[in-house]
C-alpha cells in the first residue's frame, strides 16, 4: 500500500473530508447564477484577499510614524524588489474593490435579493460596504504626503458637522485637535488591525448566510408574511 | 428547472489523452501560482541598501555654532555630533559612544567629548583619552556650502 493510501483513511477519520467533497460535488446552484450580476460578490471577496496579502507584505517595510512614513513608502517604491508592484496592486485593488462592492450592492438591490429571508445578509453587506470605505479613508493617510494630509483634514472636518457629538468625533478620529502624528498611528491601527478584524467576522457571517439561504431568484416571490 | 453546473459526461476516448488533458490546466495553474509567489518572495528578501541612512545631511546652519561648542544632529537614523574648535575648525563624529552606544556630548569647559553613561572621554579628534571606550569615534567629513554645514560619511 502506498503512503498516500495509508494516510488517506487516517485523515478521513479525523477530518471527514469526504462529506465536504460530497457536499461540493452535489451542490445545486440555480442556472441564472451564471449571469454577470451574480459575479460581483465573489470578485469583491477576491479583491479583499488580494488586499490582505499585499497589505501584509507592505507591513514588512512601512513605518507608521510622521518622521518615517513618507520615506518608508519611497523606500518600498525604489529600493524593495517588486515594491512598486505590490504597492500598485494594493492601490488599484482598493479602488476596484469599492467599485465591485458598489456593483454588488446595486445588483442585489435591483434583483430584489434583499427580501425575506435574506434581510440580515443585506444588512451585513451594507455594513461591509461602509467598512470598505473606512479602509479607503484610513489607508489614504498612510503615505503621509501633502494630498493625504489635506484629504484627511477635510474628511475629518466633515465628521465635525455631525450634531451634538461632532467635535468629539473629530477628536476621536484625529487623536487630538489637529491632524498630526497621533492621527497617523491611529489611522494605521484602524487600517491594519481594527477594520480587518471586524471585516473578517462580518464577512464570515455574510458568507454563512449566503450558504444557508442559497442564491436568490428574482422571480421567486417569498411567502407573504 | 434547475440544472447543475459541473454535470459532465464521464466517457473519455482513451486514458492517455485524458491524462494529458488533465495535466494541461495543472501546468497553467502552477505557472500562474509561481508568478504570484515569485514577486512576493523577492519582496520579502531585504534589499541590499537596507537602511534609509543618508550619505550626506545638512547638520546645521554655519551661524548656529560658536567656536568651542557642539550640537547633536540627525545623521539618517543615528545621532551625530558636530563641533567647532576654539580656532573655529569644524569637526563631525558619530555621537554613539564605542563603549555601550550611549549618546556623547561636547563639553566646552574641558574641550572634550564626554559620554555621560560611564565617564568616557574623547578629545576633539575623537580619540579616546579616558574611561572605558575601546575605540575612537567614527569621524565624518564636514563641508561648508554657503550657510549650510554639510556632513558626509568619509571614504
Amino acid at each position: 500500500m502506498s503512503l498516500k493510501e495509508q494516510l488517506k483513511p487516517w485523515f478521513e477519520e479525523r477530518l471527514g473530508l469526504e462529506a465536504i467533497r460530497e457536499f461540493i460535488a452535489h451542490k445545486t446552484v440555480p442556472v441564472h447564477s451564471a449571469t454577470i450580476w451574480y459575479y460581483f460578490g465573489g470578485i469583491t471577496l477576491f479583491l479583499f484577499v488580494i488586499q490582505v496579502l499585499t497589505g501584509i507584505l507592505r507591513l514588512l517595510y512601512y513605518r507608521p510614524s510622521p518622521e518615517e512614513a513618507f520615506a518608508s513608502v519611497q523606500f518600498i517604491m525604489t529600493k524593495v524588489e517588486f515594491g512598486w508592484l505590490v504597492r500598485s496592486i494594493h492601490s488599484w485593488s482598493a479602488n476596484l474593490m469599492v467599485l465591485t462592492a458598489m456593483i454588488h450592492m446595486f445588483s442585489v438591490f435591483f434583483l430584489r435579493a434583499y427580501r425575506r429571508p435574506r434581510e440580515l445578509t443585506w444588512l451585513s453587506g451594507v455594513a461591509l460596504l461602509f467598512i470598505t470605505l473606512g479602509f479607503g479613508f484610513s489607508g489614504y493617510l498612510l503615505p503621509w504626503n501633502e494630498v493625504a494630509f489635506f484629504a484627511t483634514k477635510v474628511g475629518t472636518d466633515i465628521a465635525g458637522t455631525v450634531p451634538v457629538i461632532g467635535s468629539f468625533l473629530v477628536r476621536f478620529l484625529r487623536g487630538g485637535e489637529e491632524v498630526g502624528g497621533a492621527t497617523l498611528t491611529r489611522f494605521f491601527g484602524f487600517h491594519v488591525a481594527v477594520l480587518p478584524g471586524v471585516t473578517t467576522l462580518l464577512l464570515l457571517f455574510h458568507l454563512a448566510l449566503v450558504q444557508k439561504a442559497g442564491i436568490s431568484s428574482p422571480n421567486h416571490d417569498p411567502q407573504p408574511r | 428547472m434547475l440544472r447543475t453546473l459541473g454535470d459532465h459526461p464521464e466517457k473519455y476516448e482513451s486514458r492517455s489523452r485524458r491524462s494529458v488533458i488533465r495535466a494541461l490546466p495543472g501546468t497553467g495553474f502552477t505557472g500562474s501560482f509561481l508568478s504570484f509567489v515569485y514577486p512576493a518572495a523577492r519582496f520579502i528578501i531585504p534589499p541590499a541598501d537596507t537602511e534609509q541612512t543618508a550619505r550626506e545631511v545638512k547638520a546645521a546652519n554655519a551661524a548656529d555654532l560658536n567656536p568651542n561648542s557642539g550640537l547633536i544632529f540627525k545623521f539618517g537614523t543615528r545621532p551625530g555630533l558636530l563641533l567647532r574648535t576654539e580656532k573655529g575648525e569644524w569637526r563631525a563624529f558619530t555621537a554613539i559612544c564605542t563603549h555601550l552606544n550611549c549618546t556623547v556630548q561636547f563639553r566646552d569647559d574641558t574641550r572634550q567629548i564626554w559620554c555621560a553613561c560611564h565617564n568616557g572621554l574623547f578629545d576633539e579628534n575623537g580619540r579616546v583619552v579616558g574611561g572605558p571606550p575601546p575605540e575612537p569615534l567614527e569621524k565624518y567629513a564636514v563641508n561648508i556650502r554657503g550657510e549650510d554645514v554639510m556632513v558626509s560619511r568619509q571614504s
